[in-house]
């Protein structure tokens, strides 16, 4: 009888186990990490949106901007600009911040807002006074 | 966070009928089998209006199939000759899914069916259940006994989600079945059934709804034949 004893203890145990779950906004910087490093993004469209309405580039099956976020957290872009790399959430709005410096060591910093995040599609967004931009990147070129 | 509120009453019955037991050891070894065997599960997935910062591409994750795992356990059931019969049991349950998305989002311009949702397809699960067995029949010569069983059960989670599902903490703790199936009884020895789990309950919340249902085959011993 103590074997089912300790059975019952056990399922009991595990379940309490099972309930424990990491934070969630930990989880989502994680589970961001994870899909966006150690890649690198190919440009397959842009959109702009001046306020008015959209306009769409595309720059599939052509030589297009590309930029890899490695594991390490530095970056690379085909434009030469090298650098770190990190992600938050605020407000709400998943962020990447990039710190890097151009081929002839200026620095230039930037920041995009994470519309959506895949494994091989990701739309980041950024505004420059009433003109908004969408980036359309995927792992593919 | 708390379990389901109705996980509280089945533990009361399982502990309930562990300390009755405990008084009668004899009992036990007349009443406890224990069972193995494979099950196959398939994950029907409806995300409704769910939408998150996440995507994932549908053809890297689109299964509509039956996946393979394993289940043991433990039953507690009257040794009568009556024809309607109550047992209980306990069983831990090994599965991988398949995972059949009814609904694709796109976004455009990109033209690839995606899912804001990436179920996940591998789950260690703890099952209670209550079943209500019918012999229907004896063969010529009373070797084998067979039987139609039918009755809840419900699953509850013991492995962690994935970490792209704790971001929005998509799973719950534990789902309910209606369970239907066949048994074949060997002279009293072995058994060997069928069950078919029907999920009445989803396994996620979030507005995602999915339906886990799964296929046991297996095979059940009294412990009285093998101790």
């Amino acid at each position: 009888m103590k074997i089912m004893n300790n059975l019952l203890k056990t399922s009991v145990l595990l379940i309490a186990f099972a309930s424990c779950s990491k934070d969630a906004a930990k989880a989502t910087l994680d589970t961001s990490y994870k899909l966006l490093s150690d890649k690198t993004w190919y440009l397959q469209y842009s959109v702009t949106n001046n306020g008015i309405s959209d306009s769409t580039h595309s720059y599939v099956g052509q030589p297009t901007y590309y930029i890899n976020y490695r594991k390490n957290l530095s970056t690379l872009d085909s434009d030469g600009l090298e650098g770190t790399y990190s992600m938050q959430e605020n407000a709400n709005k998943l962020l990447i911040n990039v710190i890097a410096k151009t081929a002839n060591l200026n620095a230039t910093n930037y920041q995009y807002e994470v519309v959506s995040l895949g494994a091989k599609d990701m739309i980041l967004s950024y505004k420059k006074g009433t003109v908004s931009t969408k980036l359309f990147f995927s792992t593919e070129k | 966070m708390p379990l389901p509120k109705f996980i509280y009453p089945l533990f009361f019955l399982f502990i309930s009928i562990f300390t009755v037991l405990d008084s009668n050891a004899q009992f036990l070894k007349n009443n406890l089998s224990l069972f193995a065997g494979l099950n196959e599960a398939k994950q029907n997935i409806n995300t409704g209006n769910f939408s998150s910062k996440f995507n994932y591409r549908l053809a890297d994750y689109q299964s509509n199939a039956y996946k393979p795992g394993y289940f043991f356990g433990f039953r507690l059931e009257e040794n009568s000759n009556n024809k309607d019969q109550i047992n209980f049991s306990l069983s831990y349950h090994q599965m991988a899914t398949g995972t059949n998305y009814h609904d694709a989002k796109f976004l455009s311009p990109f033209t690839q069916a995606i899912s804001n949702y990436k179920a996940d397809d591998h789950f260690s699960l703890l099952a209670m259940n209550v079943h209500y067995k019918r012999e229907i029949f004896i063969d010529h010569n009373e070797k084998r006994k067979y039987f139609l069983i039918a009755g809840p059960s419900v699953f509850i989670r013991l492995s962690n989600q994935t970490i792209e599902n704790q971001a929005n903490n998509n799973y719950n703790l534990a789902y309910l079945n209606g369970d239907v199936g066949a048994e074949i009884e060997n002279k009293s020895s072995y058994t060997l059934f069928v069950h078919y789990k029907q999920p009445l309950t989803s396994f996620t919340k979030n507005e995602i709804n999915t339906r886990l249902s799964s296929l046991s085959i297996g095979i059940l011993f009294k412990a009285s034949e093998l101790f």
